[in-house]
């Protein structure tokens, strides 16, 4: 124990190393470098080994790993990195800097190996989503400013074969919505995501999270509520199969007073895979008034396949509501025996137990799309 | 020495100023009743009176047996015999009602420098109060209100009344939500407890409860001011001619 | 009402202590001042290596400065008991009289007699001062079922097979870095063995006291429940005021057969250190049960309001089929107060069980965490985990936190977990007070209320003087 991890520098080394007018490379590297060796990760990324993770950014990528759509509407106008200037660049930098490098070393990677990124402004209610698909292996971040008392729909589909990441920020102004639909149903590849929320005064996010486990997939979930009165809804429903890997975390973090937040996950464990689920429900000194629930419910349906789960609250304050569920189980045997009794088979009736369980986190424009991945993956 | 004296009472409650100079004053042996419509102040009224903290008496004076009152502590009200039943019961899971009945029996003849009743001279009197007010033995196991109805917690405000025996029993809305089963249980309950030697002060906004209860002076509170005083008729025209009739 | 901690005062007594600093001499003075066999140096020497390769652990959320290992003594004993006093009357009157302040009646004849009545008659306690085991009550009596109760440097002369077979069997020397120094300086502490079959017939006790300042107290407790058989064993612990930090870690194996339960209760009062954080213990503990037999039982119920600093996952290895761990806990914290505690649940055999109920206070500028393991191995067919954690926050200035690790790879195991945060509300505090209730009179019973759960599992003495205890702790915490 306590021996230094080796395999980051010959990745580093293989990283551009020259700063961008949006990111510092010296300054990733160097928090990389302690963050890689530290004690504080084998925490963090515990049940999920980060060194294959880091590995997979020395291998090649493709020239276009996220295709966006949607941006040619009146209230979004998109631009590119490269093409930053003035307070959209002091922005994007700003957003950049206030991610927590200790917490995430995947992004300081992920910024550090891509050539650039895109920058999303609304400014009102946009009638169509704003579409983002990976398809490809490689990065490409994308910060979304969403103005106040705008709205945006965002789908994020994750369709690459080789190893990926996304890195989306998104800023929502004081009374602005977003809702949030991020998906990924098919299983090759390896995957790293991050998804960063800052909500304003009585805004409001709504994130549905589907995901048919990858070969390895890790999803970090950052919400901040730093206004009075924000909301964060998050759903999500999750399928690991065969030795598949699926890593979720989600943090919360209360730091205004009258926040809200909820959680519920639902997952299956099947065949000989791991999910991991850890949520987290941080409510600062000061944020009175906050009501924050978590729920996350567990099958698991094979002798092989791990569950693990931690649904973590940190609480700095005493007026608060503040409650969290967890549980590992099966599919009930009462249940069962209705269904079968009712002239189903075994098989038939543990799949619409399991669907069941999974529809009750589904909903939204996705839905469809989504059970009838969930369906072909019980049968 | 009447009983409860209140003279040009004013009131904030979160920097509004709610009591605009309330005047009332309540003898032994009387039962007044306090109507007015909603904001009229009825529950500022309770709450001063009992001592809850944030509501703040920026003039006049409240005395109790002589006694000024702001002064005291809301236990030391109480101890001295004032009661207010409250209009949401709150609940304590894992404090027993027997527990909660016991230890504020217990602090009230202490303060008195009376005798402490023995375990089973207090379980007797609770079961037979409990039995009048048609409240089973579970309920007492339970935690303080806890899993209670409207109606059962309004009915566990009386038990509490009837086992306390205070000189001054402010009820704030206490007929609110109750079916008339309840209501008549609870009307019952109250018409047992007054006597010549203990007042109350019935706050509600309906004359419903007053068909069972009859009182010796009823007094309109608007805007945080008694705008008209009377007898048990003035609640009968109020009923008729509604809350606008006083003020036109 | 009194607001001193009353256990702080200190007892004048000459002690022989040994002056700061660690190394191998040190270990092997240990050893010889308690006239260990070759193989226990040894054993000690050992772990006393392997400390040397670790380093502290940083993953609690506590924080205090750095320990200076080589400023504490580890060892300091009263220089009358060099003497080898074989009966209470040869022990110096100044250490009987400090339990007697303590409330623990160390007279047998007057427990016998009947001149000491009441709870305490029940129960055999075995007091540690500093380093040194000073009596172990009822021995004799015991010793008519077959009991052995005795200070564990007693036990390593009379029953080493025993001794020998079982120590490190549940905590391993190199575990962690605190149950490592305690293997290689370990001191006294209380050796239980309860033959098969046998009903202990009455409760046992270990009463730890530190006195002397600068050191360190490293006890060791080591109980074996053969099959069939059952103790409920109570431990509690006290020590003076003062400015400094002091170090206990103990580490704790329970070791229970076929059919056997071992209750193992804690009321955890060391000194807490003042209003501003000033002074009291780090209390950082090993504690493990291992249920190696066939529907074997081991419970842990704890009270803590004590220490500056508390540090301790009581836990049990579920290894016989059927077999059952619980957990109770009240941890509360007050001023600066941080604690850090939870259980470990490892599920082995089948069906086996574990009931985990943890109720955290916190008030002051405290923090108190939950920290929680329950893992269900691939061949815990059946198992069963319940767990409750709530807190109760009592002002806007502490912090609770609860972080709760499931891992699960039985697919035929269930696991449920609830956790929730609230506090003592102005309306609850209100109805109590128009009742004529006075604040601090509602808040206890409210936290009462609130931890009754738990301390329904404690024996009745205890269930006593923990709800005392927790009032003395949360005075001034409702302003």
């Amino acid at each position: 124990m306590g021996h230094r991890v080796s395999y980051p520098q010959v990745v580093l080394e293989r990283l551009p190393a020259a700063d961008k007018p949006w990111f510092s490379a010296k300054a990733g590297l160097g928090r990389l470098n302690t963050v890689l060796a530290s004690k504080s990760i084998r925490e963090t990324w515990k049940y999920t080994p980060i060194k294959s993770f880091v590995e997979g950014f020395a291998a090649p990528k493709s020239a276009t790993p996220l295709v966006a759509s949607g941006l040619d509407q009146p209230e979004i106008e998109a631009i590119q990195f490269a093409a930053l200037e003035g307070p959209d660049l002091d922005l994007v930098r700003r957003c950049l800097e206030s991610v927590d490098g200790v917490r995430y070393p995947m992004a300081d990677l992920t910024m550090l190996d891509a050539p650039g990124g895109l920058l999303v402004k609304v400014t009102g209610r946009a009638q169509a989503p704003l579409t983002l698909r990976t398809i490809g292996a490689g990065s490409h971040p994308v910060i979304i400013d969403v103005a106040p008392e705008a709205s945006l729909n965002i789908v994020e589909e994750s369709e690459a074969q080789d190893f990926n990441t996304q890195f989306v920020y998104v800023r929502v102004g004081a009374g602005a919505r977003v809702d949030h639909v991020r998906c990924a149903l098919q299983v090759p590849a390896m995957q790293w995501s991050l998804l960063m929320a800052e909500l304003d005064s009585d805004s409001a996010y709504e994130l549905q999270q589907y995901q048919v486990g990858g070969h390895r997939r890790r999803t970090d979930c950052h919400f901040m509520l730093a206004g009075q009165g924000a909301r964060a809804d998050i759903t999500g429903a999750f399928l690991t199969e065969d030795s598949c890997h699926l890593d979720q975390q989600v943090i919360v973090e209360h730091k205004a007073p009258n926040t809200v937040s909820r959680q519920k996950f639902h997952g299956i464990a099947t065949g000989k895979s791991r999910a991991v689920f850890n949520g987290r429900i941080h409510i600062h000194h000061g944020a009175d008034g906050s009501d924050a629930l978590l729920t996350n419910r567990n099958l698991s349906l094979n002798p092989g396949a791990e569950i693990n789960t931690k649904p973590e609250l940190e609480i700095y304050t005493d007026d608060v509501r503040c409650a969290h569920g967890a549980t590992v189980g099966q599919l009930s045997e009462d249940s069962l025996f209705y269904l079968r009794s009712r002239g189903m088979n075994d098989a038939a009736a543990r799949a619409i137990l399991c669907n069941g369980f999974l529809r009750e986190c589904i909903s939204g424009p996705m839905a469809e799309k989504v059970t009838e991945r969930f369906t072909a993956a019980l049968l | 020495m009447s009983l409860l004296e209140v003279v040009d009472l004013h009131v904030t409650v979160a920097d509004q100023q709610i009591l605009k100079g309330l005047n009332l004053r309540i003898n032994s042996g009387e039962v007044h009743a306090l109507m007015g419509p909603n904001g009229s102040g009825k529950s500022t009224l309770a709450n001063v009176l009992a001592g809850r903290p944030g509501f703040v008496i920026t003039r006049g004076s409240v005395r109790f047996d002589g006694e000024n009152l702001a002064e005291l502590k809301p236990e030391e009200r109480a101890q001295r015999g004032l009661f207010l039943a409250f209009q949401y019961p709150v609940e304590i899971p894992g404090v027993s009602n027997m527990e909660f009945l016991k230890a504020s029996l217990d602090s009230l003849h202490a303060a008195r420098g009376q005798d402490l009743l023995s375990t089973m001279e207090f379980v007797k009197a609770v079961r037979r109060i409990a039995e009048e007010l048609d409240l089973a033995e579970e309920f007492l196991k339970r935690g303080v209100n806890e899993g209670f109805s409207g109606g059962e917690k309004k009915r566990n405000e009386i038990l509490q009344l009837l086992l306390l025996q205070p000189r001054l029993a402010v009820l704030d809305e206490t007929d609110s939500g109750l079916d008339i089963d309840a209501l008549q249980v609870v009307a019952a309950g109250i018409n047992r407890y007054r006597a010549a030697d203990n007042g109350v002060l019935i706050i509600t906004h309906y004359q419903r409860l007053l068909n069972y209860i009859v009182p010796d002076v009823v007094h309109v509170l608007t805007d945080g001011q008694i705008v008209k005083s009377g007898g048990k008729e003035l609640a009968l025209d109020l009923d008729e001619k509604g809350y606008g009739w006083v003020t036109a | 009402m009194n607001s001193e901690y009353s256990a702080g005062f200190v007892t004048e007594i000459d002690s022989e202590t040994l002056p700061a600093g660690l190394d191998e001499s040190v270990v092997r003075f240990i050893s010889a001042k308690n006239n260990e066999p070759q193989w226990l140096t040894d054993w000690r020497l050992k772990a006393y290596a392997g400390w040397c390769a670790m380093t502290p652990p940083e993953w609690g959320q506590v924080r205090f400065p750095p320990i200076d290992f080589q400023a504490i003594s580890y060892y300091s004993a009263p220089k009358s008991m060099a003497d080898g006093p074989t009966s209470l009357d040869e022990v110096d009157p100044e250490l009987v009289r400090t339990y007697e302040k303590l409330g623990i009646p160390l007279h047998e004849q007057e427990i016998l007699a009947g001149v000491v009545k009441g709870p305490e008659a029940r129960v055999a306690v075995d007091v540690v001062f500093d380093s040194v085991s000073i009596a172990t009550t009822f021995k004799e009596k015991l010793a008519e079922s077959g009991v052995i109760f005795c200070p564990i440097s007693e036990a390593v002369a009379e029953h080493p097979e025993l001794v020998q077979k079982y120590l490190g069997s549940v905590v391993p020397r190199k575990d962690n870095f605190y149950a490592a120094l305690n293997s290689a300086v370990f001191s006294d502490g209380s050796f239980v063995y309860i033959p098969k079959g046998v009903r202990c017939p009455m409760e046992l006790s270990t009463y730890f006291r530190i006195n002397e300042q600068n050191t360190g107290q490293f006890e060791r407790t080591l109980i074996i429940a053969e099959a069939g058989s059952y103790v409920s064993y109570l431990e509690g612990c006290t020590a003076p005021m003062r400015d400094e930090n002091q170090l206990h870690a103990a580490v704790v194996e329970l070791v229970a057969m076929e059919d056997a339960e071992i209750k193992y209760s804690t009321v955890q009062n060391w000194y807490p250190g003042d209003k501003n954080g000033k002074g009291g213990i780090y209390n950082f503990v090993t504690k493990r049960g291992a249920c190696l037999g066939d529907r074997s039982k081991i419970s842990w119920t704890q009270v803590e309001t004590g220490s500056a600093i508390t540090w301790k996952y009581p836990s049990v290895v579920l290894r016989g089929d059927s077999s059952v761990g619980e957990f109770y806990s009240v941890a509360l914290t007050n001023n600066y107060q941080q604690a850090d505690t939870g259980t470990k649940m490892i599920h082995i055999g089948r069906n086996t069980k574990s009931t985990i109920i943890s109720k955290g206070i916190s008030a002051g500028h405290s923090q108190n965490t939950y920290r929680g393991m329950v893992r269900i191995t691939p061949g815990a067919d059946g198992a069963r985990n319940y767990t409750q954690c709530d807190s109760l926050l009592i002002g806007g200035a502490s912090g609770a936190h609860t972080f709760p690790y499931i891992e699960s790879q039985n697919t035929t195991a269930i696991v449920e977990h609830e956790a929730s945060t609230s506090k003592v509300s102005d309306d609850q505090l209100f109805l109590c007070q128009q009742r004529g209730i006075d604040t601090e009179k509602a808040v206890s019973m409210i936290v009462n209320g609130f931890c009754k759960a738990v301390f329904r599992e404690l024996p009745m003495e205890f269930a006593v003087e923990a709800g005392k205890l927790l009032e003395v702790s949360l005075e001034g915490a409702v302003g």
